[in-house]
């Protein structure tokens, strides 16, 4: 009998290394990207990018500059400088024959009233008030059908609290709603670091970056009057035409902003403090009905670690994926995918990676006429995993479909995820081919979030739609409020039996719908992996008798833990990313014991040549942080 | 578009390891009076004191003055040609600053030591530059810019200046060198080498007697003293972490021998390490000074058994020391194998200029590559701007000019707060990594006034404050002419508000163009400590800083006092037109 089931085993490992050995094909044998040949000498740290109705593009840089590109996907496109001396344009859009631009301090319309290719009007359309602190960036402007503007306004940080957000003057931390005639109307507020915005179906959805309060990279919706959840801009709430009224005080009696100071009258990092129980982002939403939380969170350092730009796929661009979002990262120079759907009237959704392996950071995207997607990047000051400062880049489609999941949509019993080839029957039958966990994140003051309240989903049954298409599974402990990774590493097309090119969906619950459950007759419960288990027992006792022996994990059993820590966000073994490449960190001659206690207290300061600070991974538990930090060591 | 917030900089270690040299230096700076000629040989007669200077912009070579001491000036004729001053008293190693003012078109100079000449000529306004430019040394350089000022206007310049040095026999050793000059406080030359005939140790301070020129404020900084030396430069290394000073008396040195200059080139790189000096130092001149050092890691600086720095803090502490030979103990500990080995030790005193006693390639020093911004054409470059003991001006428009004249408009005021000759902008800072937002100018700044509006609408002109502060800015607009046209509302008026350089860049024209007036309104056009009526249409701001000329007024400006300081006001109904020249 053992027998058997050994030969069963071998088999299975036999069907999926063969699998493997075809080949499935990855996201660069879809989508392509290639460069723009650029002018020698521009410095192309694009802030913003959008397209003409002729199809050029016109782009802005950090350094203040306006370029059009004309005819940019031919071989040769021309670049005509239109305007310069801006202040670090971070947003560009063409209305009305007249391009607006977000500088630090303004809205700023540019004309070329002579027609000699060259603004000559600077047209303050409205100017916000600034304190002067280097991270009070300013971002859009995005066009809602009614024409107005949205621009959205970062956050300063404290003086004495350099880790935390800060609103020096009205509009930081807000959405300015700014409409044609110069008037502004104070939007929602809550925003920590909000790089980007998009106009979906005329409603405005912006991304934020990880920090204190935002716990990971998000799309969130907001209605007039929001509140995102970072509690500086509401500073600004009494003033007349404030939208909401919720007050920082009122914010700060319910979530501790741990504002405290050591004996020596410092003020102490709020992740250096002792609290008691934490709450997440739910629980804010329960005492604040002004709060917006994330439609479809992009899990910081799976999907990115800084999220940029939000951008609908027009109808006949990137075949099946129309209508869906793409959303970009610039520390991992990458581009997400998002699918939305509406229930109980609030969007929530569905999350995969899309197409990694841009030059720079991944800050701005624009539709080209000719179905590609152009693609602005800069890094200057953060560093990202590609390691040019700068690119302008082109993003296009071989017309070919990709075998990934289309869509996943919520179920009152679980999800039904569709896919744009129809799927290996047997495999998708086997409910041992779906994995699902959820976890949140903490909503606190300290600067980012490990993942909170794990736990397994399991799947009890499975219905495969006739044309293999579509799936529906049923999941156990299916919680609202809660990411759920759902994972399909096992699953194949019928055709080829190739893997998904992107096996892994990240579906933001914050409902749960009402309606029809399936029943067990309509489902398979199959499940080839209770088999499995049986026969794996006898090696785990085997290995019982033998003494525990610390021992360096390869190279593949380390990855799993660095990506569930995020480590592999800002390293990499060899290359320098955002951080240092690991094979830098062993230079340093550190003890194993010494980069644990830099895992949890990390030393910056060491490392004087990197813009962005390592936080503190107080998340990783003690033995895995040791294999990791002997792995680390390995690498020498 | 964030991540945790930048709290590390290139070189500013956060939190321990990083000390600056610091610029503390213990000079002793003696003025030439002027109450009388007794410190000059046999003055010619063109040379004489007055109390008060000024010139016409429109006559060559002539400087008016009034009776009185403390200004030096000389004005030739037509019948007394202008012969040169000499000091009585010789100098070698110095430092010279002083005060001056030129007439239109003239030409002078400084000869150090008599020999070597310094061009102070009137380059108002000239945008080539060559070695007869203000500032520039004699058939030898041209000053790195013009910064020069409009005649009849204090100028300042700084010179340190090291003598050539003999042998006993004679020979020479070493070039006379120009260290540093700034003028109107920019660095326009650096290390120039000179040579000339008859070259000595020590020369008198001439002034060249061709051109009508006035000199104030004569300081002289004499480095006459002689430098300490190190001798029996003993070291131990230890290859080991030290936080604090070990006990060396317990441990055995990994390396120890002799050195003849303080260095760690020698040293094992990539290790943590505390290296010990010891031996003597020679000092040949009495005096007080000033040992600073610059250290990655820690450091502790004892000399003649007194503590002058220790190993919390690089601060340093004078040490009074006479002639003699003295021990000296020098600790560096780097508990930081990565950081780079770095250590530095200058001294100082009163009559000796800073200098580098230990190896200069022991140090390790890395700054950003600066980010220039020129005015090869017009240019408007925003940025936040820093006001030098001021606010920073957080919407200012940097309005560049190829005529080398310069100015920001604070956008949120609707006032041209700043202007600046020689080159244009310095981005490194707004540009650097994620920078901080502002750029700076390069040039020679005349800071007009702090950030505010300069439109005000009062009931009468006495009124000082302005009935409301309403303001909206609505941008730019460049014209044919590059020139640039602000456009805001205030007080419910409309403004077009035109700023262009005019001439070869001698004067920043202002017009201003009304519409919709509700009445009541005045215009700001300077303000300063005193402001003098010099002739028709002409105003002198603050001892000679600046002038403001009146090119088109509906009726008469008033000089007004506020709080002790004159305001230069005139009524508005739909223009006025005046110009900065500087």
């Amino acid at each position: 009998m053992s027998l058997k089931y050994i030969y069963l085993f071998l088999l299975l490992i036999f069907i999926l290394n063969n699998a493997n050995a075809q080949e499935s094909p990855l996201e660069e044998d879809f989508f392509r990207i290639s460069r723009i040949s650029t002018p020698e000498g521009i410095i192309l740290e694009v802030g913003g990018l959008t397209t003409l109705p002729n199809g050029d593009i016109a782009l802005s840089t950090r350094r203040g500059e306006v370029y059009i590109v004309e005819n940019p996907s031919s071989a040769r496109p021309y670049f005509r400088k239109f305007a310069t001396g801006l202040h670090e344009i971070l947003g560009l859009l063409y209305k009305d024959s007249a391009l607006y631009c977000s500088q630090r301090g303004e809205l700023t319309k540019l004309i070329d009233k002579d027609m000699d290719g060259k603004a000559d009007i600077y047209e303050t359309v409205y100017s916000w008030p600034l304190s002067g602190h280097y991270h009070e960036y300013s971002f859009g402007p995005k066009l809602k059908a009614d024409g107005s503007f949205f621009v959205s306004a970062n956050l300063a940080f404290g003086d004495s609290e350099g880790w935390r957000g800060e609103s020096r003057v009205p509009w930081r931390g807000w959405i300015m709603n700014i409409k044609p005639d110069g008037t502004m109307e104070p939007y929602a507020t809550g925003v920590r670091s909000p790089c980007g915005m998009g106009i979906i179906d005329d409603e405005l959805f912006y991304t934020d970056n990880q920090g204190d309060w935002i716990p990971s990279g998000a799309i969130v919706h907001l209605k007039k009057g929001s509140f995102a959840g970072n509690p500086a801009g509401l500073r600004w709430t009494f003033m007349p035409n404030s939208p909401l009224t919720l007050t920082m005080e009122q914010h700060n009696a319910k979530f501790d902003e741990r504002r405290k100071k050591d004996e020596e009258g410092r003020y102490i990092q709020p992740q250096n403090q002792t609290i008691g129980p934490f709450a997440i982002p739910a629980d804010a939403k329960k005492a604040f009905p002004e709060m917006a939380l994330p439609a479809v969170y992009l899990p910081h350092g799976i999907l990115g670690i800084s999220t940029s730009d939000l951008i609908k796929i027009p109808d006949n661009y990137f075949g099946p994926f129309a209508g869906q979002i793409l959303v970009g990262d610039q520390g991992q120079s990458k581009i997400s995918r998002v699918f939305m759907e509406k229930i109980n009237g609030e969007y929530q959704g569905c999350a995969w990676e899309f197409r990694s392996g841009f030059q720079s950071g991944v800050l701005r995207m624009t539709w080209g006429t000719d179905g590609s997607l152009f693609v602005g990047e800069t890094n200057r000051g953060w560093g990202s995993a590609g390691d040019a400062n700068q690119g302008l880049q082109r993003l296009t489609w071989n017309r070919k479909i990709p075998f990934e999941m289309l869509t996943v949509k919520a179920m009152p019993d679980g999800f039904e995820i569709e896919f744009t080839q129809p799927v290996n029957k047997k495999l998708a039958e086997d409910i041992s081919s779906y994995d699902v966990q959820s976890f949140i994140y903490k909503y606190h003051s300290v600067y980012g979030s490990p993942i909170v309240n794990n736990a397994n989903c399991p799947v009890k049954g499975v219905k495969v739609s006739g044309d293999g298409k579509t799936v529906r599974i049923v999941v156990d402990n299916l919680r609202k409020n809660y990411i759920h990774t759902i994972s399909l590493d096992n699953i194949r097309s019928a055709e080829n039996s190739y893997t998904l090119v992107h096996p892994k969906a990240y579906y933001t619950l914050n409902n749960i719908p009402e309606g029809k459950k399936l029943v067990l007759t309509e489902i398979s419960t199959k499940n080839s992996a209770a088999v499995v288990e049986v026969k794996k027992k006898p090696v785990v006792t085997a290995d019982k008798n033998k003494p525990v022996v610390a021992k360096v994990l390869t190279d593949a059993e380390i990855k799993p833990l660095l990506a569930k820590y995020t480590c592999n966000a800002c390293h990499n073994a060899d290359k320098r990313q955002v951080g240092p490449a690991f094979r830098d960190v062993t230079k340093r001659k550190y003890s194993t014991d010494k980069i644990i206690q830099l895992i949890y207290n990390p030393e910056p300061k060491n490392w004087p040549g990197y813009a962005t600070e390592m936080p503190p991974m107080a998340q990783v538990p003690k033995e895995d942080a040791r294999k990791i930090a002997m792995w680390i060591n390995s690498l020498k | 578009m964030t991540k945790q917030p930048i709290v590390v900089h290139m070189i500013k270690f956060a939190g321990a390891a990083v000390f600056l040299l610091a610029t503390i230096s213990a000079t002793s700076q003696t003025a030439i009076s002027l109450n009388d000629l007794s410190a000059f040989k046999n003055p010619g007669k063109t040379w004489k004191l007055v109390g008060k200077v000024g010139a016409d912009l429109n006559e060559n070579n002539i400087l008016q003055s009034s009776p009185g001491t403390g200004i030096l000036i000389n004005m030739p004729g037509k019948k007394e040609t202008g012969v040169e001053l000499s000091t009585i008293e010789d100098f070698s190693d110095m430092d010279l600053e002083l005060d001056y003012m030129m007439a239109k078109n003239s030409s002078s100079g400084i000869y150090l030591q008599g020999k070597y000449k310094i061009l102070l000529n009137d380059s108002w306004g000239i945008p080539n530059i060559n070695t007869e430019t203000n500032g520039g040394i004699f058939e030898r350089q041209a000053p790195r810019q013009n910064v020069s000022r409009a005649p009849g206007l204090w100028q300042h310049v700084k010179i340190a200046f090291q003598a050539p040095k003999f042998d006993a026999s004679g020979n020479k050793t070493e070039n006379a060198k120009i260290i540093r000059i700034e003028l109107n406080g920019i660095i326009i030359h650096e290390n120039v080498e000179l040579k000339n005939t008859n070259e000595v140790a020590a020369g008198p301070l001439v002034f060249q007697g061709g051109g009508a020129i006035a000199f104030r404020n004569i300081h002289i900084t004499k480095y006459n003293g002689l430098p300490p030396v190190f001798a029996d430069i003993h070291y131990s290394v230890y290859y080991s972490k030290h936080e604090t000073i070990p006990n060396f008396a317990t441990m055995k040195a990994d390396d120890e021998g002799m050195l003849y200059q303080i260095s760690t080139a020698f040293l094992k790189n990539g290790q943590e390490f505390v290296i010990r000096y010891t031996g003597n130092i020679i000092i040949k001149t009495a005096s007080d000074y000033i040992f600073q050092r610059e250290t990655y890691g820690k450091g502790f600086v004892k000399i003649n058994n007194t503590v002058v720095s220790d190993i919390t803090s690089s601060v340093t502490t004078p040490v009074k020391l006479e002639p003699g030979t003295y021990p000296f103990e020098i600790i560096y500990l780097k508990p930081v194998g990565w950081l780079p080995a770095s250590l530095g030790l200058t001294v100082s005193a009163p009559k000796i200029r800073e200098f580098l006693m230990s190896d200069e390639t022991s140090l390790y020093r890395e700054y950003p590559d600066p980010i220039i911004i020129s005015a090869s054409d017009n240019i408007v470059h925003r940025s936040f701007m820093d006001i030098p003991d001021g606010p920073r001006v957080v919407h200012s428009a940097n309005v560049g000019s190829p005529k080398q004249l310069h100015y920001s408009f604070d956008m949120d005021n609707g006032t041209v707060y700043q202007l600046w000759r020689g080159n244009f902008l310095d981005a490194t800072a707004m540009w650097n990594g994620r920078g901080d937002g502002s750029s700076t100018p390069i040039g020679s700044r005349l800071l007009l006034s702090m950030p505010k509006q300069s439109i005000l609408q009062l009931n009468t002109i006495n009124d000082s404050v302005s009935k409301d502060t309403l303001f909206t800015t609505k941008g730019y607009e460049i014209d044919k002419q590059k020139n640039t046209t602000f456009r805001y509302t205030i007080h419910g008026a409309e403004v077009k508000d035109l700023l262009e350089v005019s001439g070869n860049g001698d004067a920043l024209k202002r017009t201003i163009t009304i519409s919709n007036n509700p009445g009541n309104l005045y215009m700001n056009i300077a303000e300063g400590k005193v402001i003098e009526n010099s002739s028709k249409g002409w105003y002198t701001i603050d001892d000679h800083s600046y002038y403001i000329r009146i090119d088109n007024a509906e009726s008469v400006p008033v000089i007004k006092n506020v709080n002790g300081c004159n305001v230069l006001i005139a009524p508005i109904k739909n223009t006025i037109s005046y110009s900065i020249l500087y």
